[in-house]
């Protein structure tokens, strides 16, 4: 190869080459020369991420050490303007150190995942959010407390969160937070351009992010454009339902499937919810199963039951599954876990003839066959 | 059926129709024409680096029509290069540089990659070595540098 070449490249064949380089490759690039300093600069720092090394490793020290290292040399404040996408596996004293180097906005920002320990120091986060002055698209979360316990993801970075509202494309929460119904509903009431919403409430039931029914049937989706719907829906009085239903906790209310029984007994409640859903004309995937991990025993001892879904919907066309008709996009519906499925002579004629190409979903496959987005988000935490 | 290739240097060369369109300029400029005789004239690749495109067009006359894969990852593998094609690109950087005029994806792609992997898994001085760069930087600086983007490496 010619020695001199590089430097004739038009830019767009320069950033061809950049494309098959790794952050890595650019550091070094950065270090090469003034001329590659210019060029490489801001391709490496589009994308911040610290390293991801296995959880408790010696790697992952010296990963986090040089990230700090690099934040105190000034390195953020000087460059922040650069990032677009960042991804921070630090836990809340880590983040908490970075911050105190970072400058006081990213204009550029639009990607921001945190994953980690986090006790509820909820500032820290509200304070990350505030400082993405650009819009974020893509949100990803994934926490859980320290010792092993959830992470409750608190009022102040809800609201900070909901500034984004407008922008928000893509939100996720795994590992083991909470999120109160209430706000998870109020989101899809705000952000009009939500493509992904992605909460599938993992581990025991009082530990997800999940929607009640008694908070969405009144409201006003905006979300349109929601293409991936992944969250259980809960609360639901459904006819026939057996008071086997575990308990569960909703900020301290016990309640029970007798309970919710003896409350409402009654469909409209259902057609309400698939009114409701039906609305999502653009939905390719629908998932209102608990997607549960087997990590969960690492802490406490977890049973499927405790997943299983009591309160859901029941999915038959008397309750309104009909309504869904129109979702045409639809390629997943996932039932993981659920007490019901589409069980019915009449409910499996109706999904033939109007969901002919959609994938039905009934045993929990979030890691037996690789929900890969699922994976994604949730394995570095569980390393 | 041939057509006839002027290099920039006015040299004529007779390639197979179905060869030479391996190049998307040539196939447009043939299309725009019809069926026609006269040369086409490439004013920006010289008889030496068009000797070689052809070579690498004949090599692949029979590969299917590449389609743009639909990735999500934005960093691509550079490691899936064919061994013809590798020994093949051990020559200019005008090659991409005609690849990239003459619009020729695969060629192109497969340059790219070359160029990616003389980069890849070597040290700033290494890189320096293989495309003769001097160091302009004072001590201070590629220290300064270093700390600001070690966060990156994954020694």
């Amino acid at each position: 190869m010619n020695t001199t070449s590089l430097d004739d490249f038009p830019y767009e064949l320069q950033t061809m080459v950049f494309s098959y380089l790794n952050q890595n490759d650019l550091a070094y690039c950065t270090r090469v020369c003034q001329a590659w300093n210019y060029r490489y600069t801001p391709k490496l720092w589009k994308h911040v991420e610290n390293q991801a090394a296995p959880y408790r490793s010696k790697q992952r020290q010296f990963g986090i050490e040089r990230f700090l290292s690099s934040a105190a040399a000034g390195a953020f404040k000087k460059h922040g303007n650069l990032i677009q996408s960042l991804k921070l596996k630090l836990h809340q004293q880590e983040l908490l150190e970075v911050l105190q180097h970072c400058p006081p906005t990213f204009p550029s920002l639009t990607t921001l995942e945190v994953s980690g320990d986090y006790s509820e120091h909820q500032d820290l986060l509200a304070t990350l959010l505030d400082r993405c002055i650009a819009g974020l698209k893509e949100v990803v979360f994934c926490m859980r407390g320290e010792h092993g316990s959830r992470f409750g993801f608190g009022l102040s970075p809800f609201e900070a969160l909901l500034k984004h509202a407008d922008t928000l494309e893509v939100l996720r929460f795994t590992g083991d937070m909470s999120l109160h119904p209430e706000r998870l509903n109020q989101l899809l009431c705000s952000a009009p351009n939500l493509k992904v919403l992605y909460s599938p409430g993992n581990r025991e039931l009082r530990l997800g992010s999940w929607l009640e029914a008694h908070d969405i049937v009144p409201s006003d989706w905006v979300c349109t454009n929601l293409e991936v719907l992944a969250c259980p829906i809960l609360g639901i009085p459904r006819p026939g339902l057996t008071d086997n239903m575990s308990f569960r906790t909703i900020d301290g209310k016990r309640v029970s499937g007798r309970a919710l029984l003896e409350v409402e007994e009654s469909p409209i409640r259902q057609f309400q919810i698939y009114a409701q859903l039906a609305q999502l004309t653009k939905l390719r995937e629908l998932r209102l199963g608990f997607l549960f991990d087997t990590f969960s025993s690492d802490y406490r001892r977890t049973y499927t039951t405790t997943h299983r879904q009591y309160d859901c919907l029941a999915m038959t066309l008397h309750s309104g599954l009909g309504l869904l008709k129109d979702l045409k996009e639809l390629k997943i519906v996932g039932l993981e876990n659920m007490e019901v499925g589409i069980d019915g002579v009449a409910e499996k004629e109706w999904t033939a003839e109007n969901w002919p190409n959609t994938v039905i979903r009934y045993t929990d496959c979030s890691l037996d066959q690789g929900n890969e987005d699922f994976l994604d988000a949730t394995q570095y935490i569980y390393e | 059926m041939t057509v006839i290739l002027v290099s920039s240097d006015n040299q004529d060369f007779k390639v197979d129709k179905e060869v030479a369109e391996r190049s998307i300029l040539i196939k447009n400029m043939l299309e725009d024409v019809g069926e026609s005789d006269s040369p086409i004239p490439l004013p920006n690749v010289t008889a030496a680096v068009l000797t070689k495109v052809i070579e690498y067009c004949e090599h692949h006359r029979n590969d299917p029509v590449q389609v743009p894969e639909e990735t999500d990852d934005p960093r691509k593998r550079s490691n899936d290069i064919e061994e013809w094609d590798m020994k093949f690109m051990q020559v200019d950087h005008e090659i991409i540089l005609a690849a990239n005029y003459l619009d020729i994806k695969p060629l192109l792609d497969v340059g790219c990659k070359t160029v990616a992997n003389i980069i890849k898994g070597k040290t700033p001085e290494e890189i320096r070595k293989a495309f003769n760069i001097v160091n302009d930087f004072t001590p201070e600086e590629e220290a300064q540098i270093k700390k600001e983007n070690e966060w990156a490496e994954d020694r």
